[in-house]
């Protein structure tokens, strides 16, 4: 045969050999380089978004390539407005003497920070009589001009650097060392402090003994010390119940090379975008400002506490925003940057108050419009400024009282319950629970649920008393799943979601109708999930403000005949929270399959797979 | 194509099982690719080395829409053409110009082990022009659609089905005359 003759056939067909051992030698390249892009750093500079970790504005803070920066930058300003705290402190006495007296000869510092319930912090570098500190954290190095009212922030794994322009530092030695060891001065001098032992316990395993001082409400310091060298080992502060700072392993002392402080960019480093952080002319407004973030973001609901960790925890905890594009993401990252310069202004303020203040914002119902949440005492004044549940500010001549605390909450099961990402129906000794739903372009739905009924002896669900906690263990139900196929009905356990409405806006144009079919299921931990497909009669476009989804709720006849045909519940599962489009489908809709299954191993399925079935099943309904 | 977003959903979840399949998979189409875009063994076995680093370091960001091979043959096609650029840079004569060459050197540990057919197809193949090369490697050996090859070569699907059509014929003809001899 000739070569001309099929040329295409030979161009496709022709067979390389290759070395074995480099072979092996090139893959594992490949897999280092690999296993390396896995480690957090890059991954989350990178901001991207993932399957596992639904991003929400918090998270975007902290896994965006410009804000993770500041938040690093954030952190130790909470770090500076929390030292704030240390005070004036107690009178002196020989044991106190003894043991600062290490801290008062130091001339540089190494020691680890924690805030709050937090994530140590290591460590801190500072030396005594310069403005400047350095920190490393992660792989992210930041060094503080006080004078200059500065810090760069260097990302050692990325090689960027961005310069932070803080305006209007807290008015306090700005040198963590200088201000503790000012601070311990300060004891002898002040009359009022006072000082008593703690007597010894263990810390890391050794033994070490501690000394509580305190001056009124405003100061709160532990030290606790190595008893053969008086060397602190942990020191703790506190003001009111509110930001808990911990500094432990110090080193004095130690020799420093003054290069560490250089606002110079480092050579190879690449210069990012400057940001500023203004925390000047800060007054009640800001405070006020911070609050009513905070109760947006959190669903009408106050921080526990005015402190930074708090605050984190508990926005990001609420806070279940999604994006579904990289304009969106730029928004929110610059939403993310608003919000925090928000709170922390608002800390900021509140800690640089030099008199009285107190917080109970907690547990106080947005509703409850005449309860005071914040009050101080401005310095000079002998006036109070209260701060109500609906954000006005009033001056009185007395504090509100604290609010009485409420009765404990009734431990009684609840029947219906609203927690996080699901609903949750439990009704005697049988319960559902549904997550919110995913919207295809063709309008259709899926909605992933579990149902399951406690049998007597059987390792059966439980629910918490709060119904936080929620457990379907039924193995005996993956028969029911075995030979269904997408577009079959649904399988018959205990409660079935067989339907969906879906109410138009304010009623006009009346109501979609949308008929369930099985599509997939999933198991982890011995639960059995259905995925459940919905689809509407007429195609139509997935619509991301939807209005909540009523599911048509339906007993299973075999074992709860009388119930059957009912339709009893009714309640909102939540808008579709996804849309799903080619583009996500892998790392939403897949990537919630995967959290839903054992070590992710989901069912095969595409996105074409899905709108098939949704086209297969709209068929048979105009059938 | 199942096996493929099978695949890729693993690899973005970060299991190296799915990628050392990927690598296994494709691994000698795109070196087949490689070489007769560069018809260099060295160039080829670096720039498909480079590929599969890169594609390992690119599990958060790969949108995973779009057809794997062709993927990563793009990317090999994309680097070869900066190879090329940047030889022409230094001054080294440019392959469009060049006769055909052969790398001829053996190093101890060669990825590629030649053998005479495909030697002498990449000989006739590096007397196309670079472009009609291009679109009959990336369609024949890198499984790319004429559609997605105008979207690298930035011309019309006319123009790519003219550069194939040409430079079959003119690989025909050499590997004609070559018969005759």
């Amino acid at each position: 045969m000739r070569p001309s003759e099929n040329i295409e056939k030979l161009i496709k067909n022709i067979n390389i050999k290759t070395n074995a051992k480099t072979d092996k030698a090139v893959l594992g390249d490949i897999v280092e380089a690999f296993e390396q892009s896995k480690k957090p750093v890059l991954s989350e500079v990178e901001g991207k978004d993932s399957a596992i970790t639904q991003p929400s504005i918090w998270r975007i803070i902290m896994r965006s390539r410009i804000t993770k920066l500041a938040a690093a930058a954030v952190i130790i300003l909470a770090v500076l407005i929390g030292l704030n705290f240390l005070g004036v402190v107690g009178r002196g006495n020989v044991t106190w003497a003894d043991v600062t007296q290490n801290i008062l000869d130091a001339n540089t510092a190494m020691f680890n920070l924690r805030i709050g319930s937090g994530n140590q912090i290591p460590p801190f570098l500072v030396i005594a009589g310069k403005n400047h500190l350095r920190q490393e954290l992660g792989g992210t190095s930041t060094i503080i001009d006080y004078e200059s009212g500065k810090m760069l922030v260097l990302n050692t794994n990325m090689k960027t650097a961005m310069f932070i322009d803080i305006a209007g530092l807290p008015q306090a030695p700005p040198n963590f060392l200088e201000r503790l060891q000012k601070s311990i001065a300060k004891i002898k001098n002040d009359p009022n402090a006072v000082i008593e032992s703690l007597g010894k316990k263990e810390i890391n395993g050794k033994e070490a003994q501690g000394i509580h001082a305190y001056s009124g409400t405003s100061v709160d310091l532990t030290i606790w010390s190595d008893p053969q060298t008086n060397l602190p080992v942990l020191v703790e502060t506190t003001k009111l119940g509110q930001t808990l700072i911990v500094m432990s392993d110090f080193k004095f002392n130690v020799p420093v090379d003054t290069s560490l402080f250089s606002m110079e960019i480092p050579e190879g480093y690449t210069e990012q975008k400057q940001t500023k952080i203004d925390l000047s002319n800060l007054s009640e407004q800001d405070l006020v400002t911070c609050l009513k973030t905070c109760s947006e973001l959190m669903n009408g609901r106050l921080p526990d506490k005015l402190d930074l960790d708090t605050i984190q925890q508990q926005i990001a905890d609420f806070d279940k925003s999604v994006v579904t594009s990289m304009a969106e993401l730029n928004q929110q990252q610059q939403r993310g940057m608003e919000i925090m310069t928000t709170i922390i202004r608002g800390l900021t303020f509140v800690q640089n108050l030099k008199g009285q203040w107190q917080y109970y914002g907690k547990d106080v119902p947005a509703e409850d419009d005449n309860s005071a949440i914040f009050w101080y005492k401005p310095a000079g004044s002998e006036n109070y400024r209260v701060i109500y549940r609906d954000f006005n500010i009033r001056e009185q001549v007395t504090a509100p009282a604290m609010p009485k605390s409420k009765p404990e909450e009734s431990k009684e099961i609840k029947t219906i319950t609203e927690k996080m990402d699901r609903t949750v129906l439990c009704l005697n000794n049988i319960a559902i629970v549904a997550y919110p739903g995913f919207m295809f372009e063709d309008g259709s739905i899926v909605i992933v649920w579990s149902s399951a009924e406690k049998r007597p002896g059987q390792e059966g669900w439980y629910v918490g008393q709060e119904g936080e906690v929620i457990s379907f263990i039924d193995k005996s139900q993956i028969g029911l799943f075995e030979n269904l196929k997408a577009g079959d009905a649904l399988p018959k356990l205990p409660i079935v979601i067989s339907a969906l409405k879906r109410h138009n806006l304010l009623g006009v144009g009346g109501t979609t109708e949308y008929a369930g079919r099985h599509l997939a299921y999933t198991e982890k931990n011995g639960k059995i999930y259905e995925w459940s497909i919905y689809v509407p009669q007429a195609k139509e476009k997935s619509n991301p403000y939807a209005l909540s989804f009523e599911p048509v709720m339906e007993f299973n006849p075999e074992r709860y005949a009388e119930e059957w045909n009912k339709s009893l519940f009714k309640f909102p599962i939540g808008r579709a929270r996804y849309i799903i489009n080619a583009d996500n489908f892998e790392s939403v809709f897949m990537g919630h399959m995967a959290e839903f299954s054992d070590k992710g191993q989901t069912p095969i399925i595409t996105l074409k797979d899905v709108l098939q079935t949704s086209e297969q099943i709209r068929s048979s309904l105009i059938k | 194509m199942i096996e493929d977003k099978l695949l890729i959903w693993k690899f973005k979840r970060g299991s190296s099982d799915a990628l050392c399949r990927i690598y296994e998979k494709y691994k000698d189409d795109l070196l087949r690719l490689a070489m007769s875009l560069l018809n260099d063994t060295t160039a080829a076995e670096d720039i498909v080395h480079d590929c599969f680093v890169n594609f390992a370091q690119s599990s958060q960001r790969l949108k995973t829409s779009g057809n794997l091979k062709s993927y990563l043959a793009a990317s090999v096609a994309n680097r070869a053409r900066n190879w090329n650029r940047a030889k022409k840079r230094q001054g080294i004569t440019g392959l469009n110009e060049a006769g055909p060459i052969v790398s001829t050197y053996k190093r101890p540990e060669q990825w590629i082990i030649d053998n005479e057919q495909f030697c002498r197809l990449n000989d006739a193949l590096s007397q196309l022009s670079y472009e009609q090369r291009e679109v009959v490697s990336l369609h024949l050996q890198g499984g790319m659609k004429f559609r997605a090859i105008t979207e690298l070569q930035g011309v019309s699907i006319n123009t790519v089905q003219s550069r194939y059509r040409y430079g079959l014929d003119k690989l025909r003809s050499i590997l004609d005359s070559e018969a005759k001899l």
